[in-house]
């Protein structure tokens, strides 16, 4: 007499984490780049005080309209100096049309590098129920 | 040809938000704008309301024997002072209506497949608070001339 024994609520248990993982991963190299971008602060760097590169986080993965995604964004909301250097603002004290774009070119030059980070790390939790270690640049 | 260079490309999508004109007879963004519509960025004494344009993120690939580009353009229209912001809206409707299924085909291509609009919130401290300002990406498919040439029948 063999029994068979499902193992199917396992896997997919498995699967669901090593998706979260593999976008932890992957939002961590955006985090990674969007905090080298920062670094040198903006304009003249004068201004540069950590505040703003300690503000890049990223949240933990999530349902959105039925697929797991993971944001990667600012603490800083009020005012929103990243959002008015990102997309311009006319600025008060230069008189100019001021811009220092880091987020977007971030995401666009490490899409791939996330997308790859995604793959390792959630090959890894399926194959060993393991995450990845913390791949931030504290870390190292 | 109006996509010989990227230069022309430009100049050819600065041209169509000038001088579309709204199925309602509105005016063109010619006649609204004070500050014209800029590429790249707008000059520091722009007067309001102006639009900005830059193409963004453009990426080439084998598909169509490397002649097809996919490419962003992001359009920042700006206005002043802050209770203008519907005049803003309006003036960014007519950009909409332009670039709207927009396919120039007249040596090489240009076509307009898909958008993402925001309108920004107000900005303060040393940002100018009295000023408005939207932004629109407007995905396009362009095949320039320049790479086209070399493509087979």
């Amino acid at each position: 007499v063999s029994t068979y024994r499902s193992n199917l609520r396992l896997v997919a248990a498995r699967t669901e984490r090593a998706t979260d993982a593999g976008l932890r991963a992957a939002a961590q190299q955006i985090v990674n780049a969007v905090v080298r971008g920062l670094r040198g602060g903006y304009k003249s760097g004068r201004f540069v005080t950590g505040l703003n590169t300690a503000s890049v986080v990223s949240t933990d993965p999530m349902t959105r309209f039925g697929e797991r995604v993971i944001l990667v964004g600012t603490s800083i909301a009020d005012p929103a100096y990243p959002l008015y250097w990102e997309v311009g603002h006319n600025n008060r004290w230069t008189g100019r049309f001021e811009r220092k774009e880091v987020w977007g070119p971030a995401l666009r030059d490490n899409a791939d590098r996330a997308r790859a980070a995604y793959a390792r790390a959630s090959k890894r939790m399926v194959e060993t129920g393991i995450a990845m270690p913390d791949q931030s640049e504290a870390a190292d | 040809m109006a996509t010989s260079t990227m230069a022309a490309v430009y100049r050819a999508i600065r041209l169509r938000l000038l001088t579309f004109e709204p199925l309602d007879g509105g005016l063109t963004l010619a006649e609204r704008l004070s500050g014209g519509v800029a590429i790249l960025t707008p000059p520091d004494d722009a007067p309001m309301p102006y639009m900005a344009i830059r193409l963004q993120n453009m990426r080439g690939s084998l598909r169509e024997q490397g002649a097809r580009l996919t490419a962003e353009l992001e359009l920042m229209a700006f206005h002043r002072p802050r209770e203008n912001a519907d005049d803003l809206e309006v003036l960014v409707d007519v950009a909409d209506q332009a670039m709207r299924q927009w396919a120039y085909t007249s040596g090489g291509s240009i076509a307009c497949v898909a958008q993402r609009r925001d309108t920004l919130p107000p900005f303060r401290d040393d940002a100018d608070p009295e000023v408005v300002q939207v932004r629109v990406v407007y995905d396009l498919i362009i095949r320039p001339a320049f790479l086209t040439q070399y493509t087979a029948a």
